[in-house]
């Protein structure tokens, strides 16, 4: 049995968020500041009477809203970020047991006293649960010059500002919820999560391309075999956003706690398994 | 039989996939699970390609 070390663990994630610093800082802080220029521009280009009416549009929308209300409209706002995240996580979990391989460092990890049931755990932790907080502290910093940006504005054009107090706290209420639906989704997922996992353990080049092609033969073969349409009915249903989006905290228990997400979860640690079983084997 | 599986990459590949399909489609069938690939809505126009094979069996 393996023996599980907290220490070791963290150390883990650690390595993985120092490796992947780009994919899992870099590309959210990038587009934080991108966004925080437009907004910056597209105001400056704005009229005094314009910016006036902006204002007080925004202090009388949310003045006196419950922020449990208004925070699943902010989340139109998470758009961009969620692209993102889903974008580079695709991109992390391809590359997550190939990289490795490719460049034999593997030798030298698994000459440490980590297990390879370790190993890909803190890879699933990373996009599941740290990967998102730096996404969260991103979109936490660019939310919080933008209301500053809109304090000043109103100080400086003598609109009321009470409003922006609770734009400020639905903000930290959409950020938790934002924050709950990547670790849900990522569990959702989970078969996505160990399809790509295991053919980045599997793969000697081009992980992307036997991950899709070998999904597109099977469902093409089931087709073709039995006539049946279980497999793309399957991923159709899993992929669908519709089943995972969570904009409030309502719903939340009965999603984590219902039939498709166990099923995913089982369907998800069988092909994890394989790919912790795949890193015995070393090209 | 575990001397199999874990034979090489292949043999761990090929019976995670068994395993995968098996589940996905003993499941598909246990909650008949009906298959949408086939149906495509949209707020403009709606596509029903099982529609249109009735249609062309119809034409026969």
């Amino acid at each position: 049995m393996y023996n599980f070390k907290v220490g070791q663990f963290l150390a883990l994630i650690k390595k993985e968020c120092l490796e992947n610093r780009n994919l899992m800082f870099g590309a959210p802080a990038v587009l934080s500041l991108v966004l925080f220029v437009v907004s910056f521009l597209i105001t400056s280009q704005l009229g005094s009477e314009q910016i006036v009416i902006g204002l007080e549009f925004v202090n009388r929308w949310f003045s006196g809203q419950s922020p449990l209300e208004t925070a699943p409209i902010i989340t139109v706002l998470a758009i961009p970020f969620v692209i993102d995240f889903f974008f580079c996580s695709v991109v992390y979990l391809l590359n997550a047991l190939y990289q490795d391989r490719r460049d034999m460092s593997i030798l030298f990890w698994q000459s440490m006293p980590v297990s390879n049931l370790q190993t890909v755990l803190s890879k699933i932790v990373t996009v599941m649960v740290v990967s998102p907080a730096f996404l969260i502290a991103c979109m936490s910093v660019l939310y919080f010059l933008v209301i500053i940006m809109l304090t000043s504005m109103g100080v400086r054009y003598e609109v009321e500002m009470a409003g922006f107090g609770y734009l400020l706290v639905a903000t930290v209420v959409h950020l938790v919820i934002l924050y709950l639906f990547f670790v849900t989704s990522v569990l959702w997922l989970l078969p996505l999560v160990g399809w790509l996992l295991l053919f980045s353990a599997f793969a000697q080049k081009a992980p992307m391309l036997w991950a899709i092609g070998v999904y597109f033969l099977l469902g093409f073969l089931e087709e073709f075999i039995f006539g049946s349409q279980f497999l793309s009915n399957w991923a159709q249903t899993r992929i669908d956003p519709d089943n995972y989006i969570i904009v409030e905290f309502i719903g939340l228990g009965d999603r984590l706690f219902s039939y498709d997400m166990f099923i995913g979860i089982l369907v998800g640690s069988i092909l994890i398994s394989g790919a912790v079983y795949m890193r015995r084997f070393i090209d | 039989m575990k001397a199999l599986i874990f034979k090489n990459r292949f043999t761990v590949l090929i019976t995670c996939l068994i395993a995968y399909v098996f589940i996905i489609v003993a499941e598909g069938l246990i909650t008949d699970r009906e298959p949408e690939l086939l149906r495509f809505d949209n707020s403009l126009f709606e596509l029903n390609i099982l529609e249109l094979q009735e249609l062309a069996e119809y034409l026969e």
